[in-house]
């Protein structure tokens, strides 16, 4: 194995060896038009524009930002929920952007998404067995009564008891449509799991139980997140690597000890600030952003973060930062480096 | 003697009634507010915080769903008594509210200046024109850049920071001095929260204000209130300080809480710590202790005796009947671990 030194512990550790990509996304692209009632286009929204990260095997990587950064659109594209205007994503060693839709079908198969409200994504009138025995019909996996056992075999893996097959969403608490909803998710067997907001509606306690549920079936099952929140110190707990938008961009992306340890883009280091430590008393300098996010049908230019950055420069009204790898395995987006 | 406190709760309950029965929904609260001081009260949903903070303002209809019990004292003046003409005179003026979301409760079709306008016209007869200075005024208060050209446009035109930020202005309009602030930051982004925030803490200084702060944040109680009141299922569980609450929390629900939020410095390679279960239904009230069923320390006096809330010393209320007895095997564990 090979091993490094660490300067700041003075420890040696070993080197993660970089294990190849099990989705490469590059340069991705979702722009919106905007029309007037005539079919004009007015605008164009750049919802993303430009992003670019790669998915680990077995690792779950963190995205986070305000309402609007675009972190939503960019997991939605990447199942084509919605299609992307442009940019590859390469899931074993294929784009799947590119596949035909009968092709893509199969591999949906591996890609799977949890959703923020489990209830307006259960269907009300449709047992809890049924929604959960659709995937499997849908993918052509198991005979009738074989599909029966494998979602027996699920609800107990999410912490759900048989009996519950034969009840409505509606008979169930937040919590526990959650775990529905990662049910469903984890029924075809994916290798990747897309989570949007999963925890964001729940309260405290139930949300702990959640977090530690997709860690603990991570595991057992050798599962790829893609966790998307804009809780910071939840997607710091889970996340082994974490990406932060910025109005459809990503500005910052690093390994997560380095990124909240070493924040490098202003907009997270503010970010990072402004999260409320449950610590009364707690000294920190607190940045506190002026404004609010520009709209992105206009979005500013050169450095889309120059209208509320504390660190504008002159180049940033202009120039359009290049992402640059700043310390090790640690990219930004920012003139400041 | 002592200076009568602004807001004295005692026995609250408020009972509503449904179609499967009557649910009371808050269960003999009891709390102080001192002038000045802003009061967090934390607590999961269902767990009655905010009807507590709508039976001040008694916002329920009580012809046909609501009736309270218990005493609401504003400066000594029990509002429950009060008849309605004169519960409208204090809303807004003495009393006022800001609530989670604000675009459901700004009206889409006035303009924010008109709204903020309606209420100083009301209380304080202000003239028309007096009145939108004083809501140019507030708006600038708040932060709202271009407050004169800001005073003519309508909800949909603003942010949801901003939103917010009307929302404020029209609680302050009238210079209350009791805010009741409802989860006002639960739909808004970390930074915006922040500036938020800020507002409520330099009026709170600015002007004396007092605040009932509901949310169920704990990260944000400890960066705001002075006080906190935990809520569980219709009851006051703690009470304390918040330098004491967070040094040393006695109920089990308080300790369990404050576990399973994930820190920024807490270990990632640990599971995070979990409260087993969920909150019973109002319909199904358990009989003794409310959290017994979800307690790691319950035995059989807490499955069939209800606790009340005692007072420690330094004020600090706790509703638990082991609270001493945890603190010990705690310490126990703890020099076990550091041996």
């Amino acid at each position: 194995m090979l091993m490094q030194v660490d300067k700041k512990h003075n420890t040696i550790q070993p080197i993660i060896e970089p294990s190849k990509p099990l989705l490469e996304v590059n340069g991705l692209k979702k722009h919106f038009s905007v029309r007037n009632p005539l079919g004009r286009l007015e605008a164009t929204v750049k919802a993303v524009n430009n992003v670019s990260f790669q998915l680990h095997e077995g690792q779950t990587y963190g995205l986070v930002g305000e309402s609007g950064c675009g972190k939503s659109t960019t997991g939605r594209t990447l199942l084509r929920l919605i299609e992307p205007t442009e940019g590859e994503a390469i899931f074993q060693g294929r784009d799947i952007f590119k596949l035909r839709k009968d092709e893509f079908q199969k591999i949906r198969q591996d890609m799977q998404m949890v959703f923020q409200d489990p209830y307006s994504s259960l269907n009300p009138r449709k047992r809890i067995g049924h929604t959960l025995e659709e995937p499997l019909k849908i993918h052509g996996i198991g005979k009738k009564s074989e599909r029966v056992d494998l979602v027996m075999d699920i609800l107990e893996k999410v912490g759900l008891r048989m009996e519950h097959f034969y009840r409505y969403p509606h008979e169930f608490s937040g919590g526990q449509r959650q775990r529905i909803g990662l049910a469903r998710a984890l029924i075809v067997n994916p290798k990747l799991v897309i989570c949007d907001e999963p925890v964001s509606a729940l309260d405290v306690s139930i949300q702990s139980q959640i977090i530690n549920l997709l860690r603990r079936l991570q595991e057992e099952l050798k599962l790829t997140y893609l966790f998307i929140a804009h809780d910071i110190s939840v997607v710091r707990h889970i996340s082994d690597r974490i990406g932060v938008m910025y109005l459809g961009q990503m500005v910052e992306d690093a390994p997560t000890d380095s990124l909240i340890s070493n924040p490098l883009h202003p907009y997270t280091q503010a970010l990072l600030s402004a999260v409320p430590i449950a610590k009364p008393n707690f000294q920190r300098e607190r940045i506190i952003l002026k404004g609010e996010i520009p709209s992105p049908m206009n979005p500013p230019s050169g450095c889309i973060f120059h209208t509320r950055c504390p660190k504008a420069m002159k180049i940033c009204k202009t120039d359009f930062p290049i992402i640059k790898e700043v310390a090790p395995d640690h990219f930004v987006g920012c003139h400041l480096y | 003697m002592l200076q009568q406190p602004l807001l004295e709760i005692k026995e609250l309950k408020t009972h509503f009634n449904t179609e499967r029965g009557r649910v009371t929904a808050v269960d003999g609260i009891s709390f102080h507010l001192e002038e000045g001081e802003i009061l967090g009260v934390v607590g999961e949903s269902g767990c009655g915080k905010s009807v507590t903070s709508q039976s001040i303002l008694r916002l329920f209809d009580e012809k046909y769903t609501v009736k309270y019990d218990g005493e609401i004292l504003l400066n000594g003046l029990d509002l429950l008594k009060l008849p309605m003409s004169k519960m409208q005179k204090l809303r807004g003026n003495d009393v006022s509210m800001i609530f989670q979301d604000p675009l459901s409760s700004l009206n889409p079709v006035y303009t924010i200046g008109y709204q903020i306008a309606e209420s100083v016209m009301l209380h304080q007869k202000l003239s028309k024109k007096a009145a939108y200075e004083r809501a140019v005024e507030m708006l600038r208060l708040t932060g709202i850049p271009a407050p004169e050209k800001r005073v003519n446009d309508y909800p949909h035109q603003l942010s949801g920071g901003m939103r917010q930020r009307v929302m404020i202005a029209m609680a302050l309009a009238c210079k209350p001095k009791l805010l009741i602030a409802d989860e006002p930051t639960t739909a808004l982004d970390v930074t915006i929260q922040a500036q938020i925030l800020d507002l409520i803490i330099g009026l709170n200084k600015e002007f004396g204000m007092s605040v009932i702060f509901i949310t169920h944040d704990l990260g944000v109680v400890a960066e705001v209130c002075t006080r906190v009141v935990v809520m569980y299922l219709g009851q006051v569980v703690e009470e304390a300080d918040v330098e004491e609450l967070f040094a040393r929390p006695y109920h089990p629900y308080t300790k369990g809480l404050m576990k399973s939020i994930p820190q920024m410095d807490g270990d990632r390679s640990q599971n995070l710590h979990v409260i087993e279960g969920t909150m019973p239904s109002l319909h199904d009230m358990p009989k003794g202790c409310r959290f017994a069923s979800r307690c790691p320390y319950a035995d059989e006096q807490c499955k069939e005796q209800a606790p009340k809330l005692e007072t420690l010393q330094s004020m600090h209320k706790v509703r638990c009947w082991h609270y001493e007895k945890i603190v010990e095997m705690e310490e126990l564990t703890y020099a076990d671990a550091s041996r």
